[in-house]
């Protein structure tokens, strides 16, 4: 695995990221926004089948989902950049690991909520919004996408497994 | 401005920042956090002003999300005066972090324009409608800056005082 993962850093990409001040910093402004389409709209999301603006109609959800979408790929991209860069200190790194776990469970959340609520929903079935399971994946998403960024941040404190980073 | 980052750096908050484990860890989370809610209730908004979402998305939801956005705005106010109170000297003097406080002076001039110059013409437009020109600049313009707020935020750490 190291040696694939020194592959990754020794690669035109790796060495662009560490190498390119420019090439870093467009990544991690990229990473940013894409992080606030994401997060940020999924919370207005999880926040309409909370309740909240109720005058955002069951039509829009889908749409919001989707533009979310876009914020993930953006995020997907840059991310992986970013990992093949230091794609050792990333790897080996727990906190890190809880990032790529919560993703994918955000992503799956995500995608069940699409199936079972939102696109019901906007089909006509406005009962979906109102629903227990409604306000129970809205909490759950929104947990979730929060627990993403905590273990985001916290890659930098702490997780790195010893003598790897 | 040497008496006031001493100051700062004085005050409790800063020796929370500077003794407290993981004090500027939590910091950051929160801060992120709360840009989340800011800017993905910004997102909503600006793009219905921009005439995106007009028939899904009410006008007047705008209002309903506000309490959320002015929510994020100030959990990031509390986190962002917590890092210059415990690291004032390395951020006064770099001029991302300049660059981001006249971004988000600039994006809350802009809402002060939305709010005394086009909310009450809003307010009385149907659910549907389309919104003036001035209107969608101020949207364009809210969107822009916030973005820019949040790279030239992103990059303050790795852009480094002088």
């Amino acid at each position: 695995m190291s040696t694939f993962l020194d592959s990754l850093e020794s690669s035109a990409i790796g060495t662009w990221v560490t190498q390119s001040p420019a090439g870093f910093y467009i990544l991690l402004a990229f990473h940013a926004v894409g992080m606030a389409m994401v997060v940020g709209v999924m919370m207005v999301v999880s926040l309409r089948l909370l309740g909240v603006a109720r005058n955002i109609s069951a039509s829009a959800l889908p749409k919001l989902v989707n533009f979310s979408w876009v914020g993930f790929f953006i995020n997907a991209v840059s991310g992986i950049c970013l990992f093949i860069g230091e794609a050792n200190k990333m790897f080996n790194n727990w906190s890190f690991r809880w990032k790529i776990f919560f993703v994918a469970v955000g992503m799956i959340s995500t995608y069940i909520m699409s199936r079972t609520i939102l696109k019901p929903a906007a089909a006509g079935d406005i009962s979906k919004l109102n629903s227990q399971s409604a306000k129970f994946q809205a909490i759950f998403l929104m947990l979730v996408w929060v627990g993403v960024i905590c273990a985001g941040r916290w890659i930098a404190y702490i997780g790195q497994i010893e003598g790897t980073g | 401005m040497e008496n006031f980052i001493a100051w700062m750096a004085g005050t409790w908050v800063a020796h929370i920042m500077r003794d407290v484990r993981f004090a500027w860890a939590w910091c950051e989370t929160f801060h992120f956090i709360g840009l989340c809610m800011l800017c993905g209730t910004i997102i909503v908004m600006d793009a219905r002003l921009l005439g995106f979402f007009r028939k899904s998305i009410s006008l007047h939801a705008v209002h309903a999300l506000t309490p959320y956005a002015i929510i994020g705005f100030l959990l990031n106010l509390t986190t962002g005066l917590a890092f210059i109170a415990r690291d004032a000297d390395n951020y006064f003097p770099n001029p991302d972090f300049q660059f981001k406080i006249l971004f988000i002076l600039l994006a809350g001039l802009n809402f002060l324009v939305f709010w005394f110059v086009f909310r009450k013409q809003i307010e009385k437009l149907p659910d549907d409608a389309d919104v003036g020109i001035g209107a969608k600049l101020v949207g364009l313009s809210s969107i822009t800056l916030w973005c820019l707020v949040i790279v030239t935020g992103r990059l303050i750490p790795v852009w480094g005082s002088g």
